[in-house]
């Protein structure tokens, strides 16, 4: 009977010891994956947001728009009013966030706002791939360090991105990394879009009103 | 024999609880190591990765606005850049007038068995080479001109760069070649491996880095507003 007692004793304090010991391997196990995915998601994050910057300011900053307006604008309220950034104008294809080539009417840096949670993948080695959801979220703030929205137009755009990933354990409703920067309005950048694309400006050009380029 | 069947019940319970205990302690050292291992390359990510982007970040130093500072990339089967060249311009205390050129080259080392896959390894070798200006021209550095200069690590899985445009593409002349005068971006992505990893009972686990730089420096006059333009 003795022997029974501390056999079952024995098989219940090894039983505990192994399942805590598996319990904290595993914890760091996940945590070791988290912090691998988390690497591969601020990346992909600051590439989404570079790509997003690489667009026109505003819809009114276009270099079809600049065409259409005869100049480049340079106040704030030549720009979209704040309460309709984002799908107005972005077409019926949506936005994609890595090349904006395949998706030439979201053109501008507000048309990427409000997509909702967006695929995208980053690609390893041998074919596999990490697959991400991404959302953005553009407001206009009153300059470059705020972060109050702002009601009226600015030559400012505060852009949020969050990223989520399955493989992360962390809540994950509203994003696990999240990154954001202001992007100014430039009248330069607006300028060389411009001509990237109509060639340069204040040249003769029969098909235009007036007969010249901006 | 009397004495094994008096004790069997003891032994059976020794001999699971010795079994639990051995797999637990074997199991908690492995993690135990590829923790490390994993902390390891990580560190060893994050630190190429500041390398490659401080190189490009100081890429075309005084060699002007507006004029392309790299060469095209060469690429392999799989995407790899396998060779890559680019420059900045600097003045000797004499006064000459020098380029210099630093040149990544990725070389295949080993293959990898893992439970899953197979893969090639490589490492990137970074080179560097001065060459003088001979009038307004300057030519690129002979073989014998490049000297080794590390800042390297042994243990990639991919290593690509690509320049881009501002719409997220490749610009390329007519002729199909890359444009460089037309690169706003190049993008650096590369996958490492744990060292640890390296051993055939193991799953493959990659670290992935990638990094969008802009290069083209916007700020620089549009050809509009330079002296002479219509």
């Amino acid at each position: 009977m003795p022997q029974t007692l501390l056999a079952l004793l024995a098989l219940t304090l090894s039983s505990v010891l192994v399942l805590n010991q598996q319990r904290i391997t595993t914890q760091g196990r996940q945590q070791m994956l988290s912090d691998e995915v988390e690497l591969a998601a601020s990346g992909l994050a600051a590439d989404v947001m570079e790509m997003i910057g690489a667009r026109s300011f505003d819809e009114r900053s276009t270099p079809d728009a600049i065409l259409a307006l005869q100049h480049v604008p340079t106040v704030p309220a030549n720009f979209s009013a704040a309460n309709v950034l984002g799908g107005h104008d972005r077409g019926a294809n949506g936005c994609d966030l890595l090349v904006p080539l395949n998706t030439p009417h979201c053109d501008d840096i507000d048309d990427v706002a409000g997509l909702g949670w967006q695929p995208v993948s980053v690609e390893l080695a041998a074919g596999r791939t990490l697959p991400f959801d991404v959302r953005v979220s553009v407001f206009y703030v009153s300059d470059p360090g705020s972060v109050t929205p702002s009601l009226t137009p600015t030559l400012h755009k505060r852009v949020t991105i969050d990223l989520r990933s399955r493989f992360l354990t962390s809540d994950a409703s509203e994003g696990n990394v999240s990154i954001t920067r202001v992007m100014s309005y430039d009248p330069v950048k607006a300028t060389l879009d411009f001509e990237r694309v109509h060639g340069p400006m204040g040249v003769k050009d029969p098909s235009q009103a007036g007969g010249w380029t901006p | 024999m009397q004495s094994i069947l008096d004790h069997l019940i003891s032994i059976i319970v020794a001999g699971v609880v010795t079994m639990a205990l051995i797999s637990t302690q074997t199991r908690s050292q492995h993690s135990m190591i590829e923790q490390t291992a994993s902390h390891g390359v990580k560190a060893k990510t994050l630190t190429f990765g500041r390398w490659v982007e401080r190189d490009i970040l100081n890429l075309g130093a005084n060699v002007g606005h507006n004029t392309y500072r790299f060469t095209e990339p060469t690429l392999d089967a799989n995407g790899n850049t396998t060779n890559w060249i680019f420059f900045s311009d600097s003045t000797r205390t004499n006064g000459t007038r020098l380029r210099s050129y630093t040149r990544y080259r990725l070389v295949p080392t080993q293959m990898v068995q893992f439970q899953d896959t197979t893969m090639q390894m490589y490492v990137v070798n970074r080179d560097t080479a001065a060459v003088n200006y001979v009038g307004d021209d300057v030519a690129m550095p002979t073989s014998s001109q490049w000297v080794r200069n590390l800042w390297s690590i042994g243990t990639l899985s991919f290593f690509r760069i690509e320049m881009l445009g501002t719409m997220g593409t490749t610009p390329r002349t007519p002729a199909g070649a890359i444009d460089v005068d037309k690169v706003d971006y190049i993008r650096v992505r590369f996958g490492v491996v744990p060292e640890y990893v390296l051993q055939p009972d193991n799953y493959i686990r990659e670290l992935y880095w990638v990094r969008t730089l802009k290069v083209r420096p916007y700020w620089a006059p549009p050809p509009s507003a330079q002296p002479g333009a219509s």
